[in-house]
Protein backbone atom coordinates (compact mmCIF):
# COMPACT_ATOMS: atom_id res chain seq x y z
CA UNK A 1 0.00 0.00 0.00
CA UNK A 2 1.49 3.33 -1.01
CA UNK A 3 1.35 6.59 0.94
CA UNK A 4 -1.60 7.92 -0.98
CA UNK A 5 -3.63 4.78 -0.36
CA UNK A 6 -2.74 4.89 3.32
CA UNK A 7 -3.88 8.52 3.46
CA UNK A 8 -7.14 7.65 1.73
CA UNK A 9 -7.72 4.76 4.10
CA UNK A 10 -7.12 6.98 7.11
CA UNK A 11 -9.42 9.66 5.74
CA UNK A 12 -12.24 7.18 5.20
CA UNK A 13 -11.70 5.67 8.63
CA UNK A 14 -11.93 9.11 10.19
CA UNK A 15 -15.04 9.87 8.19
CA UNK A 16 -16.73 6.64 9.25
CA UNK A 17 -15.88 7.26 12.86
CA UNK A 18 -17.79 10.50 12.56
CA UNK A 19 -20.92 8.72 11.41
CA UNK A 20 -23.42 8.63 14.26
CA UNK A 21 -23.80 5.19 15.82
CA UNK A 22 -27.41 4.42 16.55
CA UNK A 23 -28.24 2.85 19.90
CA UNK A 24 -29.77 -0.61 19.86
CA UNK A 25 -33.58 -0.52 19.87
CA UNK A 26 -35.45 -0.61 23.16
CA UNK A 27 -35.82 -4.14 24.46
CA UNK A 28 -33.07 -5.44 22.16
CA UNK A 29 -31.02 -7.02 24.92
CA UNK A 30 -34.07 -8.55 26.58
CA UNK A 31 -35.24 -10.01 23.25
CA UNK A 32 -31.83 -11.61 22.65
CA UNK A 33 -31.62 -12.96 26.19
CA UNK A 34 -35.13 -14.39 25.92
CA UNK A 35 -34.26 -16.19 22.67
CA UNK A 36 -30.96 -17.41 24.13
CA UNK A 37 -32.74 -18.70 27.22
CA UNK A 38 -35.20 -20.66 25.09
CA UNK A 39 -32.36 -22.02 22.91
CA UNK A 40 -30.39 -22.93 26.01
CA UNK A 41 -33.32 -24.71 27.60
CA UNK A 42 -34.04 -26.61 24.38
CA UNK A 43 -30.47 -27.83 23.94
CA UNK A 44 -30.13 -29.04 27.50
CA UNK A 45 -33.59 -30.48 27.85
CA UNK A 46 -32.85 -33.44 25.56
CA UNK A 47 -29.69 -34.28 27.52
CA UNK A 48 -31.59 -34.31 30.78
CA UNK A 49 -34.40 -36.35 29.22
CA UNK A 50 -31.91 -38.85 27.75
CA UNK A 51 -30.07 -39.09 31.07
CA UNK A 52 -33.33 -39.77 32.90
CA UNK A 53 -34.53 -42.33 30.34
CA UNK A 54 -31.24 -44.18 30.64
CA UNK A 55 -30.74 -43.82 34.38
CA UNK A 56 -34.17 -44.56 35.84
CA UNK A 57 -34.76 -48.15 34.60
CA UNK A 58 -31.16 -49.11 35.28
CA UNK A 59 -31.21 -47.65 38.77
CA UNK A 60 -34.47 -49.50 39.41
CA UNK A 61 -32.87 -52.71 38.18
CA UNK A 62 -29.85 -52.18 40.42
CA UNK A 63 -32.09 -51.43 43.41
CA UNK A 64 -34.11 -54.56 42.72
CA UNK A 65 -30.91 -56.60 42.43
CA UNK A 66 -29.65 -55.26 45.75
CA UNK A 67 -32.98 -55.88 47.42
CA UNK A 68 -33.11 -59.44 46.09
CA UNK A 69 -29.51 -60.43 46.74
CA UNK A 70 -28.34 -57.67 49.06
CA UNK A 71 -27.34 -60.09 51.79
CA UNK A 72 -25.23 -62.18 49.43
CA UNK A 73 -23.58 -59.08 48.00
CA UNK A 74 -22.89 -57.66 51.47
CA UNK A 75 -21.44 -60.99 52.56
CA UNK A 76 -19.24 -61.19 49.51
CA UNK A 77 -18.03 -57.58 49.81
CA UNK A 78 -17.36 -58.14 53.51
CA UNK A 79 -15.40 -61.31 52.66
CA UNK A 80 -13.29 -59.49 50.08
CA UNK A 81 -12.66 -56.56 52.45
CA UNK A 82 -11.62 -58.86 55.27
CA UNK A 83 -9.36 -60.83 52.97
CA UNK A 84 -7.74 -57.63 51.74
CA UNK A 85 -7.23 -56.42 55.31
CA UNK A 86 -5.79 -59.81 56.23
CA UNK A 87 -8.47 -60.50 58.84
CA UNK A 88 -9.58 -63.66 57.06
CA UNK A 89 -8.14 -66.06 54.52
CA UNK A 90 -9.11 -65.85 50.88
CA UNK A 91 -11.86 -68.39 50.51
CA UNK A 92 -15.12 -68.93 48.68
CA UNK A 93 -16.88 -66.19 50.65
CA UNK A 94 -14.27 -63.65 49.54
CA UNK A 95 -15.57 -63.34 45.99
CA UNK A 96 -18.15 -61.14 44.36
CA UNK A 97 -20.26 -62.53 41.57
CA UNK A 98 -21.37 -59.81 39.15
CA UNK A 99 -23.51 -60.84 36.21
CA UNK A 100 -23.39 -59.21 32.80
CA UNK A 101 -26.74 -57.50 33.19
CA UNK A 102 -25.57 -55.75 36.33
CA UNK A 103 -22.41 -54.57 34.60
CA UNK A 104 -24.45 -53.17 31.72
CA UNK A 105 -26.78 -51.42 34.17
CA UNK A 106 -23.84 -49.84 36.03
CA UNK A 107 -22.28 -48.72 32.73
CA UNK A 108 -25.56 -47.16 31.59
CA UNK A 109 -25.99 -45.31 34.88
CA UNK A 110 -22.45 -43.98 34.36
CA UNK A 111 -23.40 -42.84 30.86
CA UNK A 112 -26.47 -41.06 32.20
CA UNK A 113 -24.29 -39.36 34.82
CA UNK A 114 -21.93 -38.19 32.06
CA UNK A 115 -24.81 -36.72 30.06
CA UNK A 116 -26.15 -34.92 33.10
CA UNK A 117 -22.68 -33.58 33.95
CA UNK A 118 -22.24 -32.35 30.39
CA UNK A 119 -25.59 -30.56 30.53
CA UNK A 120 -24.59 -28.90 33.80
CA UNK A 121 -21.14 -27.84 32.53
CA UNK A 122 -22.51 -26.58 29.21
CA UNK A 123 -25.12 -24.54 31.07
CA UNK A 124 -22.47 -22.99 33.28
CA UNK A 125 -20.11 -22.28 30.35
CA UNK A 126 -22.85 -20.67 28.30
CA UNK A 127 -23.93 -18.54 31.24
CA UNK A 128 -20.35 -17.30 31.67
CA UNK A 129 -19.77 -16.58 27.99
CA UNK A 130 -23.16 -15.01 27.40
CA UNK A 131 -22.56 -12.65 30.29
CA UNK B 1 -23.60 -8.21 24.22
CA UNK B 2 -23.16 -5.06 26.27
CA UNK B 3 -19.83 -4.43 24.57
CA UNK B 4 -20.65 -5.37 20.99
CA UNK B 5 -24.41 -4.84 20.77
CA UNK B 6 -24.18 -1.38 19.26
CA UNK B 7 -21.43 -2.35 16.80
CA UNK B 8 -23.31 -5.39 15.59
CA UNK B 9 -26.60 -3.48 15.31
CA UNK B 10 -25.03 -0.58 13.39
CA UNK B 11 -23.25 -2.95 11.02
CA UNK B 12 -26.55 -4.71 10.32
CA UNK B 13 -28.29 -1.35 9.97
CA UNK B 14 -25.84 -0.11 7.34
CA UNK B 15 -25.98 -3.36 5.38
CA UNK B 16 -29.75 -3.80 5.45
CA UNK B 17 -30.66 -0.11 5.49
CA UNK B 18 -33.68 -0.87 7.65
CA UNK B 19 -34.00 -0.56 11.42
CA UNK B 20 -36.41 -3.45 11.94
CA UNK B 21 -34.37 -5.73 9.71
CA UNK B 22 -31.18 -4.63 11.45
CA UNK B 23 -32.65 -5.42 14.84
CA UNK B 24 -33.71 -8.87 13.63
CA UNK B 25 -30.33 -9.53 12.00
CA UNK B 26 -28.38 -8.35 15.06
CA UNK B 27 -30.51 -10.55 17.31
CA UNK B 28 -30.03 -13.47 14.95
CA UNK B 29 -26.28 -12.84 14.93
CA UNK B 30 -26.10 -13.06 18.72
CA UNK B 31 -28.22 -16.21 18.76
CA UNK B 32 -26.03 -17.83 16.09
CA UNK B 33 -22.92 -16.78 17.97
CA UNK B 34 -24.35 -18.28 21.12
CA UNK B 35 -25.12 -21.55 19.35
CA UNK B 36 -21.64 -21.65 17.84
CA UNK B 37 -19.85 -20.88 21.12
CA UNK B 38 -18.86 -24.52 21.39
CA UNK B 39 -16.85 -24.35 18.16
CA UNK B 40 -15.41 -20.87 18.84
CA UNK B 41 -11.67 -20.82 19.49
CA UNK B 42 -11.36 -18.64 22.59
CA UNK B 43 -7.74 -17.82 21.80
CA UNK B 44 -8.96 -15.74 18.83
CA UNK B 45 -10.46 -12.26 19.21
CA UNK B 46 -14.22 -12.26 19.66
CA UNK B 47 -15.06 -9.06 17.76
CA UNK B 48 -14.11 -10.15 14.18
CA UNK B 49 -15.86 -13.46 14.74
CA UNK B 50 -19.02 -11.75 15.92
CA UNK B 51 -18.92 -9.18 13.12
CA UNK B 52 -18.45 -11.97 10.61
CA UNK B 53 -21.63 -13.66 11.83
CA UNK B 54 -23.49 -10.35 11.78
CA UNK B 55 -22.28 -9.61 8.26
CA UNK B 56 -23.40 -12.99 6.96
CA UNK B 57 -26.77 -12.72 8.66
CA UNK B 58 -27.36 -9.24 7.25
CA UNK B 59 -26.20 -10.12 3.74
CA UNK B 60 -28.40 -13.21 3.76
CA UNK B 61 -31.32 -11.06 4.80
CA UNK B 62 -30.66 -8.57 2.01
CA UNK B 63 -30.30 -11.35 -0.55
CA UNK B 64 -33.54 -12.92 0.58
CA UNK B 65 -35.61 -9.76 0.61
CA UNK B 66 -33.90 -7.59 -1.98
CA UNK B 67 -33.07 -10.06 -4.71
CA UNK B 68 -33.64 -7.36 -7.31
CA UNK B 69 -30.53 -5.50 -6.22
CA UNK B 70 -27.56 -5.66 -8.53
CA UNK B 71 -24.93 -8.13 -7.41
CA UNK B 72 -21.51 -6.57 -7.01
CA UNK B 73 -20.07 -8.38 -10.01
CA UNK B 74 -22.56 -6.74 -12.36
CA UNK B 75 -21.76 -3.22 -11.34
CA UNK B 76 -20.03 -1.11 -13.91
CA UNK B 77 -16.58 -0.19 -12.76
CA UNK B 78 -16.48 3.46 -11.92
CA UNK B 79 -13.70 5.66 -13.03
CA UNK B 80 -11.14 6.65 -10.44
CA UNK B 81 -12.55 9.76 -8.76
CA UNK B 82 -10.54 12.89 -9.21
CA UNK B 83 -10.50 13.84 -5.57
CA UNK B 84 -9.82 11.01 -3.21
CA UNK B 85 -7.95 12.81 -0.50
CA UNK B 86 -8.48 13.86 3.11
CA UNK B 87 -9.09 17.48 2.22
CA UNK B 88 -11.93 16.54 -0.09
CA UNK B 89 -13.40 14.28 2.54
CA UNK B 90 -13.00 16.90 5.21
CA UNK B 91 -15.29 19.20 3.24
CA UNK B 92 -17.97 16.56 3.49
CA UNK B 93 -17.79 15.98 7.19
CA UNK B 94 -20.71 18.30 7.70
CA UNK B 95 -22.73 16.19 5.37
CA UNK B 96 -22.75 12.97 7.32
CA UNK B 97 -26.40 12.45 6.56
CA UNK B 98 -25.53 12.60 2.90
CA UNK B 99 -22.80 10.05 3.45
CA UNK B 100 -25.28 7.67 5.06
CA UNK B 101 -27.73 8.18 2.22
CA UNK B 102 -24.97 7.64 -0.33
CA UNK B 103 -23.97 4.46 1.49
CA UNK B 104 -27.49 3.11 1.02
CA UNK B 105 -27.11 3.49 -2.72
CA UNK B 106 -24.15 1.11 -2.74
CA UNK B 107 -24.50 -2.66 -3.06
CA UNK B 108 -24.75 -4.49 0.28
CA UNK B 109 -21.34 -6.14 -0.09
CA UNK B 110 -19.69 -2.79 -0.64
CA UNK B 111 -21.47 -1.39 2.39
CA UNK B 112 -20.36 -4.37 4.45
CA UNK B 113 -16.75 -4.06 3.32
CA UNK B 114 -16.68 -0.33 4.07
CA UNK B 115 -18.22 -0.75 7.51
CA UNK B 116 -15.93 -3.61 8.46
CA UNK B 117 -12.84 -1.78 7.31
CA UNK B 118 -13.45 1.81 8.26
CA UNK B 119 -15.82 1.67 11.20
CA UNK B 120 -14.78 -1.59 12.83
CA UNK B 121 -11.18 -1.42 11.61
CA UNK B 122 -10.88 -5.07 10.72
CA UNK B 123 -7.83 -6.17 8.78
CA UNK B 124 -8.13 -7.17 5.13
CA UNK B 125 -7.70 -10.80 6.16
CA UNK B 126 -10.52 -10.56 8.69
CA UNK B 127 -12.78 -8.90 6.12
CA UNK B 128 -11.92 -11.65 3.62
CA UNK B 129 -13.02 -14.21 6.20
CA UNK B 130 -16.16 -12.27 7.07
CA UNK B 131 -17.24 -11.92 3.45
CA UNK B 132 -15.88 -15.32 2.44
CA UNK B 133 -13.91 -13.77 -0.40
CA UNK B 134 -10.28 -13.98 -1.50
CA UNK B 135 -8.00 -11.28 -0.13
CA UNK B 136 -7.46 -9.71 -3.55
CA UNK B 137 -11.20 -9.47 -4.16
CA UNK B 138 -11.65 -7.73 -0.81
CA UNK B 139 -9.05 -5.13 -1.75
CA UNK B 140 -10.78 -4.60 -5.09
CA UNK B 141 -14.18 -4.37 -3.40
CA UNK B 142 -12.91 -1.78 -0.95
CA UNK B 143 -11.23 0.23 -3.65
CA UNK B 144 -14.37 0.23 -5.77
CA UNK B 145 -16.61 0.82 -2.76
CA UNK B 146 -14.68 3.94 -1.76
CA UNK B 147 -14.72 5.20 -5.34
CA UNK B 148 -18.43 4.41 -5.64
CA UNK B 149 -19.19 6.21 -2.40
CA UNK B 150 -17.31 9.31 -3.51
CA UNK B 151 -19.01 9.13 -6.90
CA UNK B 152 -22.42 8.85 -5.27
CA UNK B 153 -21.66 11.82 -3.02
CA UNK B 154 -20.53 13.78 -6.03
CA UNK B 155 -23.75 13.03 -7.88
CA UNK B 156 -25.79 14.04 -4.87
CA UNK B 157 -23.87 17.28 -4.57
CA UNK B 158 -24.46 18.04 -8.24
CA UNK B 159 -28.16 17.26 -7.95
CA UNK B 160 -28.41 19.55 -4.96
CA UNK B 161 -26.51 22.27 -6.76
CA UNK B 162 -28.67 22.19 -9.88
Amino acid sequence: MNDREKRDEAAFTELFHRLPLEPTPLGFREAVMKRIASTRARSWRWEWVAALIIAVPNLLFLLWTFSESGDDIALAVGGVTNALLGVEEWDASASVYVDGLMLVAIALVGLAALLATHALLAAERSRTLAA
Amino acid sequence: MERYGSRVYNLALRITGDRDAASDCAQEAFIRAYRALGSYDQSLPLRPWLLRIATNTSLNHVQRWHAHEHPVEELPERAEPEELNPEALALRREELGEVLAAMNALPPRYRAALMLRHLNELSYEEIAQALDLPLGTVKTHLHRARAALLGELEQRRERRGS
